[in-house]
């Protein structure tokens, strides 16, 4: 509710006047309320109606279930995240790769005995060339396939040369070279008797 | 008189020339091994693929769900020092993509020229299930007892294969092909290359050129086809009694047992067909296309190796 004459009763209540308790009442009354309490006055007491019990139980009931609910839940919880962790630590022990193991080792061996390996010289290797340009030129069919022949294993000495080069004279690869030189000279002939 | 120079200056004096043993003091090798070993673990569907350079593949299985890869990269010279420094060239990289793991060796410097001599060993062994697939660009491949997917790319290797089943792709240039018991869907392309296949049986499709073929089929045979073209090729029997083929030879020769029975279909112009029926109870057919090389068929005379071999 809103006062209308809001200053005049601040003043009408500042002019009222005012009275104090005289010295030692509320010691007194501290006192009194003792003996009520050393006396043993009981005071009345009530019972409230059945139908509050009733709903008090119901609420505890209800909030029983919950708690029961909230409880199992904690406990498949539980138990799902130790399984998961199980599996997890089975998994990652089965499929773990620890990485690769690296060693040295140093050891003496005599060497064989290894032929040394003569290819065909420069000049005729340019000889070679000479040929094949002669043989393109020439443009006939039965020669054009041993040109071919000849470019691919021209071809395939330079590669195995190279590989020579890049790892060191493997007898193995020097045998593959000398199958091919043989090759080449195989066709290299053919096409001398064909011309 | 050029061509008798050139015969002079091309012809055998010079080929057997190319290879002169001669005498050298013997001396110790310095010898600095490098060995690198890996373990994966297996499950179904994984593939192994290797791509090696100037090295030598072996290949097993065994009954563990497990990959093992072991390399050796060694290198040879006299003085320790430089075999040390120029193993170090040489580097192995393992790569793994989903269910795939690749591994390869390459050279660090590929310009450097090394005084030593390099080897590089690959030793594999993994679930017989395991796809494989190689590579190789010089070296070897020993393949044994594999049962589901062989691929192999093969240049300047020579290619063991034993006691193999399943799918197989072969490829190889100026490398060699040794096979031994496979059985299975078989396709090879082998250019510069001998081939040689004993005891085979499933279905062979063998495409060749520049080389020689040595085929000898069993029972279990299904299909065998040869296109070959300036290759020479050798059936054999390993029974002495003929398979059915279907044989045609173009500007070639061909040459067969005088006891078979040979239906002639068709001689002329450089050509010639023939038919053989079998003379036992078999399902599967042999063809064979022979352009500009031989067509022999034969008995059998080298014995088989039985049992598992392991590196």
């Amino acid at each position: 509710m809103k006062e209308l004459n809001r200053e005049r009763l601040r003043e009408a209540l500042n002019r009222l006047p005012s009275y104090d308790p005289p010295k030692g009442i509320w010691s007194a009354v501290i006192s009194s309320f003792k003996t009520v309490q050393q006396q043993g006055v009981s005071l009345p007491e009530y019972s409230p109606p059945s139908h509050v019990w009733n709903s008090i139980n119901q609420r505890l009931d209800q909030s029983n279930g919950q708690q029961v609910r909230i409880k199992k839940l904690r406990f498949w919880l539980s138990r799902a995240a130790a399984i998961l962790l199980l599996f997890t630590v089975g998994y990652w022990s089965a499929t773990y790769e620890q990485g690769p193991s690296i060693a040295i080792k140093e050891s003496v061996e005599q060497a064989p005995i290894r032929p040394t390996f003569a290819t065909f010289q420069d000049d005729d290797e340019q000889s070679f060339q000479s040929m094949l340009r002669e043989l393109e030129q020439m443009n006939e069919p039965v020669m054009n396939q041993l040109r071919y022949e000849l470019e691919e294993l021209t071809s395939a000495k330079y590669e195995v040369e190279a590989m020579l080069v890049s790892y060191g004279q493997d007898a193995q690869v020097m045998n593959k070279l000398a199958d091919i030189e043989r090759e080449r000279s195989a066709v290299y002939r053919q096409i001398l008797a064909g011309r | 008189m050029s061509r008798i120079l050139l015969l002079l200056l091309f012809g055998l004096p010079q080929v057997a020339t190319l290879l002169v043993a001669q005498e050298r003091p013997l001396q110790d090798l310095q010898v600095v091994t490098k060995t690198i070993e890996d373990n994966y673990a297996y499950t179904p569907g994984m593939e192994v693929a290797v791509e090696g350079e100037k090295a030598e593949i072996f290949v097993e299985t065994w009954d563990r769900a497990e990959i093992n890869v072991r390399l050796e990269m060694v290198a040879k010279h006299p003085q320790i020092e430089v075999a040390r420094e120029e193993i170090e060239n040489l580097i192995f990289i393992t790569t793994r993509e989903g269910d795939k793991i690749y591994l390869r060796n390459k050279r660090v410097d590929p310009s450097k020229r090394p005084e030593s001599e390099l080897y590089v060993y690959y030793y594999i062994t993994l679930p017989e299930e395991c796809p494989v697939y190689l590579k190789s660009h010089f070296g070897a491949a020993n393949i044994s007892n594999l049962r589901n997917r062989l691929r192999i790319f093969g240049e300047y290797t020579q290619i063991n294969i034993n006691n193999v089943e399943g799918m197989m792709d072969i490829n190889t240039r100026f490398g060699d092909i040794l096979g031994e018991r496979l059985d299975g869907n078989v396709f090879i392309t082998a250019r510069r290359s001998d081939v040689e296949l004993y005891d085979i049986g499933g279905n062979f499709t063998i495409n060749s050129q520049y080389g020689e073929l040595r085929v000898s089929p069993n029972s279990q045979l299904t299909d065998l086809q040869i296109n070959a073209d300036r290759s020479d090729v050798y059936l054999i029997d390993p029974d002495g009694r003929p398979l059915s083929y279907s044989l045609s030879s173009t500007y070639g020769e061909m040459i067969l047992p005088d006891e078979v029975p040979v239906t002639e279909l068709e001689s002329n112009d450089g050509i010639s067909r023939v038919r053989i029926e079998s003379g036992r109870e078999v399902h599967g057919e042999i063809k064979v296309s022979v352009s500009f090389g031989s067509l022999v068929l034969e008995k059998q005379e080298r014995a088989l190796q039985n049992g598992r071999r392991r590196f």
